[in-house]
């Protein structure tokens, strides 16, 4: 069976479309269906794993379609160290997405699920495409399953958040693909592939590196995001509904990260080179700021949304310090945050839906009427601000340590912004879980929700004490990569 | 060997952790209270078989597996059994299992028994396991540990404000040292390849000497943050907020001591600089002056205890400073008992009287004569009046700053220990002994609360009958100096105070209130009783960051969010000026056509932010950045 990564990205598509027949009979049915659809999935995943030889940091399992031979495009799969771990994310957050809407998806059912799955589908097939079309095919796909999911499921200004988010991104996409395009025409083998393409790009010239990097960056920066491109973001999360958010900051993020990595560093080595300085004192600005405007804000869920800001920064600084250490933990920060982020979002929203309220000064008190989600909000809070024996340390150290052999001072600054980030969370817990309840509790049984929230409390934990089972993937990926 | 078997201490802490959150409200409130006690009586057990065959045999032990990989370096984790970690192992467990029987009954009412108990169960494992660590980073992750359990213990009460401000203030200021430690440990990472101990303390050498004083002082800031030592030991008062249990066991009797412990781990490193010794001792010297000076005047029953805590880790500090390690260890295990003693006995009376304010307590001397008595031995080793042992530990750190010559810090720390007596017994005559005025509430402590007590009094009373074989079994050698003059003089000047005290707060032969009315004694009251003000300046600094930060959303929301905004309305704009362009030229032109413009506008205006107009401007846009793009690259 050499199909596998075809039917990883194959099954969520056909299992969309099997949903959406299924809610024509029976809404109620959509639920069960996409959830089997995306376990499916998953367990499809945990086949791939057995056949994924973690040794070799190279692509595996490579498949490939003749498609469009006129333009050198083929459909072109294959996973290796990055996209293993990413695809994984991305089938575990689909999960607990389903599980997070469960109960509280109430209208259209009938597209909403299809659309999960859609959106499930999409993001696979970015992290497994190694030809640039089918790449950017997937790119695009994605933003459509999210924008419906902002614009129809989401809150009172949903409507500008939605617009906002697809033409910031979108237009994003389009500086991505002039890059693309500029390399497709400097290449001097016609070809998308990008494994072939990321050898002839290497011999580029470091200016026409760096120009083709300029698109690149405004495409994962907008995506990541970074200061100052961000302000999509925080719309488009607090009028997303839990699931959206959960797939945004979980997932499509990553996407930045991800192409930061296959394509900044793999392929444009010099112009990350010749960057790294800025990059450095980009990122470094996008912790601060993040950090600052994240304890600023009144709204719970606009204030998670602004520490993921922070902690893709973190991933940012990783990369551009260019060395194995740095890799890996950007790498590693990644999951993490996708893990974190998903937690934080979908107890945000079961607190909203509990006493009614997402602004933090009406909070107080919330330790009092929902022990068990107070319990899970101090978690993840100090999961957020990388308290050590959970992932987020071990990424957090993993980058610093690599940044600390490129710049001494940079990386210094980056660990002080720690203490902000730290200060928002303890200052966000102050004035929620203590103090007096002026809230009612609906005491509503979060049974469900609960539940599709373990996997990721053990996988916080697991990834902080044990990290070899994330970086058994990672290492022989980054070694690869930097050796070149 | 027993030693082998050192793992196990923190693991069934941990496990009882585990259920008292996860069962949380199905277990019985007592079921919770008597897994973790008897979960911390197995590691006290097991820390005193330890310690026992440590001081027999003298030998060590180090295990360890093999933990993750990191980069190039394979990282290991495992467990180091020496007298320094052996000791620290039996302080620990020993005031964890009298605390937590103390608990028991401190806690009897309190319907969130099974948190307390949890938290609290993970505190001791934590600290157990900071203490066995045979390495940096896994000390470090229970550094951090130790550290959550604090923020979670002292907020305990959630529903008080107090609590709330107290703990956030302890995590962030511990968290400022936390940071400068985590960065000295990279810094040494970086460097060696390593976080071991020993291939640490092998290696340190290669490092330039520069590199060497700025880990050190790096390392030394995360024990300043751990344990309150100037300028981050503000949190300390704060914390007492926290349940008096948790006060005795963390704030005063372990987890403040894991900077000292971090210290004498790291001596081999610290022997060969230093400046950076004497920047330790400076420090020390001035935290230990600070703190007695400020306990002067408080009147919180618990302040009193915390300020001394700070004064007297200070000491301990300092002795690391004038490289008298086995004295400050020795200080750390005398101090341990006998301030978790006061700890305990400030609990029995705030239960009993319902009252914090000293300045309104006292006749507390008629309740029973086994509490006062066992408080009486916990002031008399804290003021250091001989023969007790917090006598024998300031005579071994005097001979070790007399060792350095140097008679500042000498008369420093003479001054120090002046006024340890003064503060101490103002706090206890202002307490126990007799006031007509005063009376005491009708509620008793049972056995449970005062046996902890009685105990801890005897170690205390008795430690200092093993000062000279405690010198023996420490790895450092000791200078035997003969001080007698100095030893008998600060004796004195110990005596002084003491006698001091007695006469003003006791006897009261003297008038505080006369000696008040002097403007330079007002002046040093108000400085005292604010301690320096140090508090209130970092106050106004956090209210400095915290308006910067509305300052920084309400920038990221107007002009950051604004300019994409601006783009937004600009775009909208250009394509509705276009548009009605349009429709007067094709209208004028062609009046047929008129009816499909109406029709594709109102399509338009069907999506009612415009995102046609603006995306098709933006495809435009992006079109023309592909050429110039393009034309530049020389495609």
């Amino acid at each position: 069976m050499n199909q596998l990564l075809s039917l990883l990205i194959l099954i969520p598509l056909v299992g969309g479309v099997i949903t959406y027949l299924v809610g024509r009979f029976n809404k109620e049915a959509t639920k069960y269906s996409a959830l089997s659809i995306s376990i499916i999935t998953g367990i499809l995943f945990l086949l791939t794993l057995t056949k994924f030889n973690i040794k070799i940091g190279k692509y595996q399992l490579v498949e490939e379609y003749s498609w469009l031979n006129s333009i050198g495009s083929q459909i072109l799969l294959g996973i290796d160290g990055l996209s293993a771990t990413l695809v994984g994310l991305t089938i575990l957050l689909t999960i607990v997405a389903i599980g997070m809407s469960w109960k509280k998806i109430k209208k259209k059912k009938k597209s909403y699920y299809p659309l999960l799955l859609l959106l499930e589908a999409g993001l696979i097939g970015v992290f497994l495409s190694l030809d640039f079309i089918i790449f950017f095919i997937f790119w695009e796909i994605t933003l459509i399953p999210m924008f419906f999911i902002i614009a129809i499921w989401g809150g009172e200004r949903r409507l500008y958040a939605s617009i906002k988010f697809f033409i910031y991104t979108h237009l994003s996409s389009l500086f991505l693909l002039i890059s693309i395009i500029a390399i497709y025409l400097h290449s001097p083998i016609q070809t998308f592939s990008i494994p072939v393409l990321t050898e002839i790009t290497q011999t580029f010239s470091p200016q026409l590196q760096l120009m083709i990097f300029i698109g690149v960056f405004i495409g994962f920066a907008v995506k990541m995001p970074i200061v100052p491109f961000h302000t999509w973001l925080p719309d488009a999360h607090v009028e997303a509904p839990t699931p959206g958010s959960v797939m945004l900051a979980g997932v499509l993020l990553k996407m930045g990260g991800y192409v930061l990595i296959r394509v900044g560093y793999m392929m444009l080595p010099s112009a990350i080179d010749l960057a790294m300085p800025i990059l450095a004192i980009i990122s470094i600005v996008t912790m601060f700021y993040a950090g600052f405007v994240a304890m600023g804000q009144e709204d719970l869920k606009s204030l998670i949304a602004y520490s993921s800001v922070g902690h893709m920064g973190i991933v940012l600084f990783g990369v551009a310090s260019m060395t194995v250490y740095g890799i890996a933990g950007g790498i590693y920060q990644m999951i993490s945050h996708g893990l974190i982020s998903a937690l934080l979002f979908s107890i945000c929203g079961m607190i909203k839906k509990d006493v009614g309220t997402r602004k933090i000064s009406k909070l107080s008190g919330l330790a009092k009427e929902t022990p068990t989600l107070t319990g899970i909000l101090v978690f993840g809070s100090f999961a957020g601000l990388g308290l050590p024996s959970l992932s987020g340390f071990i990424a957090e150290l993993t980058v610093f340590i690599g940044a600390f052999s490129t710049w001494e001072i940079y990386t210094i600054l980056a660990i002080i912004s720690l203490i902000v980030t730290a200060s928002y969370f303890i200052w966000m817990l102050q004035r929620t879980i203590f103090g007096e309840s002026q809230l009612n509790s609906k005491e509503i049984n979060w049974k469900i929700e609960i539940t599709s929230l373990i996997p990721l409390i053990i996988l916080i934990i697991i990834f902080g004490v044990y990290p070899d089972l994330l970086f058994d993937y990672i290492n022989p990926f980054v070694k690869l990569i930097t050796s070149i | 060997m027993v030693m082998e078997y050192a793992w196990l201490i923190p693991v069934p802490l941990f496990i009882v952790f585990g259920i008292n959150i996860l069962l949380n409200k199905r277990l019985k409130n007592r079921t919770s209270g008597y897994l973790a006690t008897g979960a911390v009586a197995f590691s006290f057990i097991l820390s005193t078989l330890i310690f026992i065959s440590s001081l027999l045999t003298g030998s060590k032990f180090h295990g360890s597996v093999t933990w993750f990989q990191l980069g190039e370096h394979v990282i290991k984790a495992g467990y180091l059994i020496d007298p320094v970690s052996s000791l620290m192992l039996l302080v620990v467990s020993l005031v964890s299992f009298l605390v937590f029987i103390y608990s028991l009954e401190f806690m009897e009412d309190d319907r969130s028994k099974p948190r307390f108990f949890g938290e609290l169960a993970l505190f001791s494992g934590s600290m157990t396991g900071l203490v066995l660590a045979d390495n940096f980073l896994l000390m470090f992750i229970f550094w951090e540990l130790v550290g959550l359990c604090s923020y979670l213990l002292i907020g305990f009460w959630m529903e008080k404000s107090e609590a709330a401000s107290g703990s956030k203030k302890a995590f962030l200021i511990t968290r400022i040292g936390d940071i400068l430690m985590l960065s000295g440990i990279m810094l040494m990472f970086t460097q060696i390849g390593s976080f071991g101990f020993e291939e640490t303390f092998n290696s340190f050498g290669q490092l330039s000497g520069d590199l060497q004083t700025i880990t050190l002082l790096l390392l030394f800031g995360g024990a300043v943050g751990k344990s309150a030592q100037l300028p981050l030991q503000v949190w300390i008062p704060d914390a007492m907020v926290g349940p008096t249990p948790v006060s005795a066991l963390i704030h005063a009797a372990t987890m403040v001591k894991a900077g000292v412990y971090l210290l004498a781990r790291i001596s081999p490193l610290l022997s060969s600089s230093p400046l950076v010794t004497s920047i330790i001792a400076y420090f020390g010297i001035l935290t230990a002056l600070f703190g007695a000076y400020s306990a002067l005047t408080q009147k919180d029953i618990k302040e009193i205890l915390a300020y001394s805590t700070i004064s007297h880790i200070g000491f301990m500090v300092f002795a690391i400073g004038v490289m008298g390690y086995s004295a400050s260890l020795f200080h750390l295990f005398n101090h341990s008992a006998f301030k978790a003693l006061l700890f305990l006995a400030a609990g029995v009376v705030i239960t009993e009287t319902g009252k914090h304010d000293i300045t309104k307590m006292g006749n507390f001397w008629k309740r029973g004569k086994l509490v006062p008595i066992a408080t009486l031995i916990g002031c008399l080793s804290l003021a250091g009046i001989p023969p007790l042992g917090g006598w024998f530990s300031k005579e071994m750190i005097l001979t070790a700053t007399m060792q350095g010559g140097n008679y500042i810090l000498v008369s420093l720390f003479i001054l120090a220990s002046f006024l340890s007596p003064i503060y101490i017994f103002r706090w206890y005559s202002l307490i126990f002994s007799t006031n007509r005025r005063k009376k005491v509430g009708d509620k008793s402590s049972g056995y449970l609360m005062v046996l902890p007590i009685v105990a801890l009094a005897t170690i205390a009373g008795l430690a200092g009958l093993f000062n000279s074989s405690f010198n023996e079994w420490m790895p450092w050698s000791l200078h035997h100096g003969s001080h007698a003059i100095l030893a008998i003089g600060s004796t004195l000047v110990v005596l002084t105070g003491f006698t001091l005290a007695i006469l003003i707060y006791h006897l009261k032969l003297i008038d505080i209130n006369r000696i008040k009315e002097n403007t330079l004694f007002e002046i040093l009251h108000k400085f005292s009783f604010n301690a320096l003000y140090i508090d209130d300046s970092y106050t106004k600094l956090g209210f400095k960051a915290f308006s910067f930060s509305i300052l920084a959303s309400k920038f990221d929301d107007k002009y950051v969010d604004g300019v994409i905004n601006a783009f937004g309305a600009f775009g909208r704009k250009v394509s509705s000026k276009s548009k009605s362009f349009d429709d007067i030229g094709i209208d004028g032109v062609v009046n047929g056509v008129a009816d499909s413009i109406k029709f594709s506008s109102s399509l338009a205006r069907k999506i009612q932010t415009g995102l046609v107009r603006d995306y098709s401007l933006w495809i435009l846009i992006g079109t023309i950045t592909i050429l110039i793009i393009l034309k530049i690259s020389g495609g």
